[in-house]
This record gives structure tokens, C-alpha cells and sequence, in this order.
């Protein structure tokens, strides 16, 4: 079992959350023994204007008890600048990369940083002001040092999963906003009603915001042709034979934390967060 | 204070663990910012951050699409009260637990602190100003109303009082009910109302009569039948309207 943490910062009357993982059970006492030091890191690098207002633990399976403590601002950010160079709210203005034992990475958004810490050079480097990276560097060790995690969606064969091919996908005669979806039975494609499944080489110019992880609404395991259904409307009601469509069962890993590396800083205090850099592939 | 929400919202929970398919709207709202945060983990938290990809459990938040709301109460509500054990929060409620206590004249527990005037809510399986009635029963069906004996007997059923919500709507296009029945799919049971060609008004006549429980005296007139779908199980759901006690 694993707790999804969800940590909300306010600034002003905007917020924003981060969330981490850890392995335990008990939500309620995962979140109430969440140290002093922890708590403290995770604002000391941030603005003055930003608190943290709540913590919330959360099982990431059924029954998804939760357990939240609202801690109504007792850590605050402690970086005092002038007023214009205040973050801009909730956007993000640097992204850390936060790295696994197993090498696993995930991208973390640091938000309600003030806007010193992310400043870059005429070069476009980032630079590295006052005690931002210390600051960090301490946050990422108390988060390793609570056994936080990074978690990981499992691709085939990782966990016994598998790939099984689309044959084709037509919409359901009984509902237009449903897609059937008929696939070669495959061992370790096992999908039934209600479990998620992944799709991989979605081709989105002939299916338009195709769902990369979807909800399995029910299944005919009819022998020769077996096909499921999923909430997506074919465009135009048409069928589709796509050309390398495959999906498998969905299933997340999680793996201690390990180290972390600065990725980027925001180019502009903008609300588009990276600038120069959106539309490439991140 | 159950959880800390960005935005409000309606969705539907289900509080029983025994009766995954009952299922209760629920209003998210914003509260006084001294409310004190529910001591124990829950079941019955917002599901809004985990809609991803979860499966759908068997209790709390369904992940069914829900609208958005103001976050203004959706009344009155006395603020304070802590209701229910750490067992129920965590892992449902049971249909067959006893009802707490409720204020006078509400279905609002003593638990919580006294309502105020036009406070809504309330225990689970009631509704303010009601008393709630739900359980597990027999009946007889006679087909039609007044036949001198039954076309089925001992049939099980779920019986639920249901005065508030079957008043009706208007004097005509509308059927009205006290009570509903669940049982199941095959089980013969009709109403008796039709429509008139190219008018949209529905005719009411008297559909079959149920004697609940089964062997009773307990007359009731089926006014409306349909299916329902509780969580996979089709059953036929029978309206009816109290004829005699």
C-alpha cells in the first residue's frame, strides 16, 4: 500500500499542491508524524507570500481512505524580496527532476519561488542565487530521508504485463460517445470492468485527444475477437483500423528516492512557464 | 472539516459497505475556517484528485462526472458535531446500524451540534424533516389491484419509504408514490398508467396491488415500474402508493 501526499500552498487567494508519494498504510499517521524539519524545508526556499496550508494523505487504492491536517499557514515561505519581484502566484517558474534508486525520474514544479531565485543569464543559464540550491538540497534530503517515492507506470513485460494490439476501433451501436475497442487476446492483457489499461502509439492526427490511460466500461471476451469499450467518441462516428495501437494493463511501481537535478528555469514570468521551450517535447 | 477542496461540487457517495448500490448526493462546501479537521481517515474524503486512474471503490466518492457548485452551504447548517465512529469513516457505514438519535422534527443526528431553521442533511439514510425507513421485506402480488388472490407470493424485496421525494409534480402529468420497491428483474409486477396519443400528459390508472410484508394486510397500488441499474444488477424498481395500513 502507498500514500499519495498532497501538500497546498496559498498565496494570497490562489493556491497551488504538490504531491509525493510514500510507503505506507496509515494516512493518518503518516501525515500527523511528518517532521518539523520536513515541513519547514519545504517553505524555506519559497516567497514570503507563500504558506502552506494543508496536508492531505491519501491510500492510493481502494477504499482511498484520506486523512488531511490543515496546518493554516505555521510554515511560510521565508525568502524576503521586494514586492516586484514577488512570484508570480501559482505559476512555476522551476522544474527539478527528482530521481529514483532504479533511475526513474520525476518531474517536480516548484511553484511560489520569488522571482531572484530563477533568474538566468545573458547566455540563458540558470543562475543560482542567494541559498536556493541549499535550500532545495535540504528539502530533497528530508524527502529521501522520510522514504519518499517516485512513482512509476510498469511497461510491458515489466510486472508480467503486456502488450496486446488494436485490431480496430469503432463506435458502439448503443452509444455514440463510446468507442469499442476490438484487440488479439494476448496473455498478460487481462482487462476487466472498472481496471484502467494504457494505450501506446495513439496517432493523434486520426484520433483526435484519444485518452492515453482509460477506464475499461465493460468487456466481451468473445473468443476469435474479444473487444472492450471505453469512454471516447470515434470523430465523425467512423471506425478505425489503427496502424500500431497497442494497450496493456495499467500498473504503477514505487521506488525510493534518491538525488535530484535542477532541469530548467522559467524564461519569463509569464504564465506560459518555459518560455521559449513550450511545444517541444518535455 | 472533511477535506480541503479548491473547488465545490455535488457527487454522489455510497456510505453502506453492505449496499454499495445505495447511493447519496453529497455537497461539497466551504466551512468556517475554524472547523475542526475529522480526527481519522476516511472513506468518504473528495475523490476529485484521484478521478486519474483508480478503479471506482466500493464505498465513498463515486468518480462519476460531477457538477460544479458555488461553495456556499446548501442551507443553513449548525456548524460543529462529530458523527459516527472511526470504523464507519473508514469503512462504511452498515445498513442493518442503528440509527443515531435526531434532532426533533429533522433527520439531523444530536451528534451534531443543534440545527437551525431551514438546516437540511442529515443522517445517511434520511432526510431532514423525515424519518428514514429502509429494510429488507417480503411481498404479495396481486394482479390487478383488488384480485382476490396473489399472481406471486413471498417475493423479496427491498422496501424504502420514500414520502418526500414522491410527492409529484403537478396536479396532472405526474405520478406520486410513498414508497418504492426493489426486487428483482423477472419477477412480474405492473402499473397501470398510459398516455394519450399526441398528448404528452401521462393517464394515471391503477396498476397491480403489493401486500407487504408478504401475508399482510399492508395494501399498496403499483403507480410506475422501471428498471434500475445498482451497480451492475439490474433490478425493477415499483413505485407505489400507500392504500391501506
Amino acid at each position: 500500500m502507498t500514500v499519495k501526499l498532497t501538500f497546498f500552498y496559498n498565496q494570497y487567494k490562489q493556491g497551488f499542491s504538490e504531491t509525493y508519494y510514500s510507503p505506507t498504510t496509515n494516512p493518518a499517521l503518516l501525515v500527523n508524524g511528518l517532521s518539523v524539519q520536513l515541513l519547514t524545508s519545504m517553505t524555506q526556499f519559497r516567497s514570503l507570500s507563500t504558506l502552506l496550508y494543508a496536508i492531505r494523505g491519501t491510500q492510493i487504492e481502494t477504499p482511498f481512505r484520506s486523512f488531511t491536517r490543515l496546518v493554516r499557514g505555521a510554515y511560510q515561505g521565508a525568502v524576503q524580496t521586494d514586492p516586484d519581484a514577488e512570484p508570480d502566484v501559482v505559476g512555476t517558474t522551476a522544474v527539478l527532476q527528482l530521481v529514483s534508486e532504479e533511475a526513474t525520474k520525476r518531474r517536480l514544479f516548484l511553484r511560489g519561488l520569488p522571482d531572484d531565485y530563477v533568474k538566468r543569464d545573458a547566455f540563458g543559464n540558470d543562475l543560482f542565487i542567494g541559498t536556493f540550491r541549499s535550500e532545495v538540497t535540504k528539502m530533497v534530503a528530508q524527502l529521501i530521508g522520510n522514504g519518499f517515492a517516485v512513482r512509476k507506470q510498469l511497461k510491458p513485460p515489466a510486472g508480467g504485463l503486456a502488450y496486446a494490439p488494436v485490431l480496430l476501433l469503432s463506435t458502439d451501436v448503443d452509444n455514440a460517445l463510446r468507442t469499442r475497442v476490438a484487440y488479439t487476446a494476448t496473455a498478460g492483457f487481462t482487462p476487466v470492468k472498472g481496471s484502467k489499461i494504457a494505450f501506446k502509439g495513439i496517432d493523434q492526427r486520426d484520433l483526435p485527444r484519444f485518452p492515453r490511460i482509460a477506464t475499461v466500461l465493460s468487456v466481451d471476451a468473445i473468443p476469435v475477437l474479444p473487444f472492450l469499450r471505453i469512454d471516447y467518441a470515434m470523430p465523425g462516428g467512423l471506425a478505425l483500423i489503427p496502424k500500431s495501437l497497442v494497450m496493456s494493463n495499467l500498473s504503477y511501481a514505487y521506488e525510493a528516492m534518491s538525488e535530484f537535478t535542477f532541469e530548467r528555469f522559467s524564461a519569463h514570468k509569464t504564465g506560459s512557464p518555459f518560455g521559449q521551450l513550450a511545444g517541444k517535447k518535455r | 472539516m472533511v477535506d480541503v477542496l479548491r473547488q465545490c461540487y455535488s457527487a454522489e457517495m455510497a456510505f453502506f459497505h453492505d449496499r454499495p448500490g445505495e447511493l447519496r448526493t453529497v455537497h461539497w462546501y466551504r466551512v468556517p475556517e475554524t472547523a475542526k479537521e475529522m480526527p481519522w481517515a476516511t472513506a468518504f474524503g473528495s475523490r476529485i484528485y484521484e478521478r486519474g486512474d483508480e478503479v471506482q471503490p466500493a464505498i465513498g466518492e463515486r468518480f462519476s462526472p460531477v457538477p460544479w457548485r458555488a461553495c456556499n452551504p446548501p442551507c443553513p447548517t449548525p456548524a460543529g458535531g462529530l458523527c459516527g465512529t472511526e470504523d464507519q469513516w473508514a469503512n462504511g457505514a452498515s445498513i442493518d446500524d442503528l440509527l443515531p438519535a435526531v434532532w426533533p422534527g429533522t433527520a439531523i443526528p444530536q451528534c451534531c451540534n443543534l440545527p437551525l431553521v431551514g438546516s437540511c442533511g442529515g443522517v445517511a439514510i434520511g432526510r431532514a424533516g423525515f424519518g428514514a425507513c429502509h429494510m429488507e421485506s417480503t411481498c404479495d402480488i396481486y394482479s390487478p389491484f383488488g384480485s382476490s388472490s396473489p399472481i406471486a407470493t413471498n417475493v423479496p424485496c427491498q422496501f424504502v419509504e420514500d414520502l418526500a421525494g414522491g410527492r409529484g409534480t403537478a396536479p396532472v402529468n405526474t405520478v406520486s408514490w410513498t414508497h418504492w420497491i426493489d426486487v428483482s428483474e423477472p419477477v412480474p409486477i405492473l402499473d397501470g398508467c398510459t398516455r394519450t396519443p399526441s398528448l404528452d400528459n401521462i393517464n394515471y390508472f391503477d396498476g397491480d396491488e403489493v401486500r407487504i410484508p408478504s401475508g399482510g394486510a399492508t395494501r399498496y397500488v403499483v403507480v410506475w415500474v422501471t428498471l434500475c441499474d445498482t451497480e451492475g444488477t439490474v433490478v425493477k424498481r415499483a413505485f407505489l402508493l400507500r392504500h391501506s395500513a
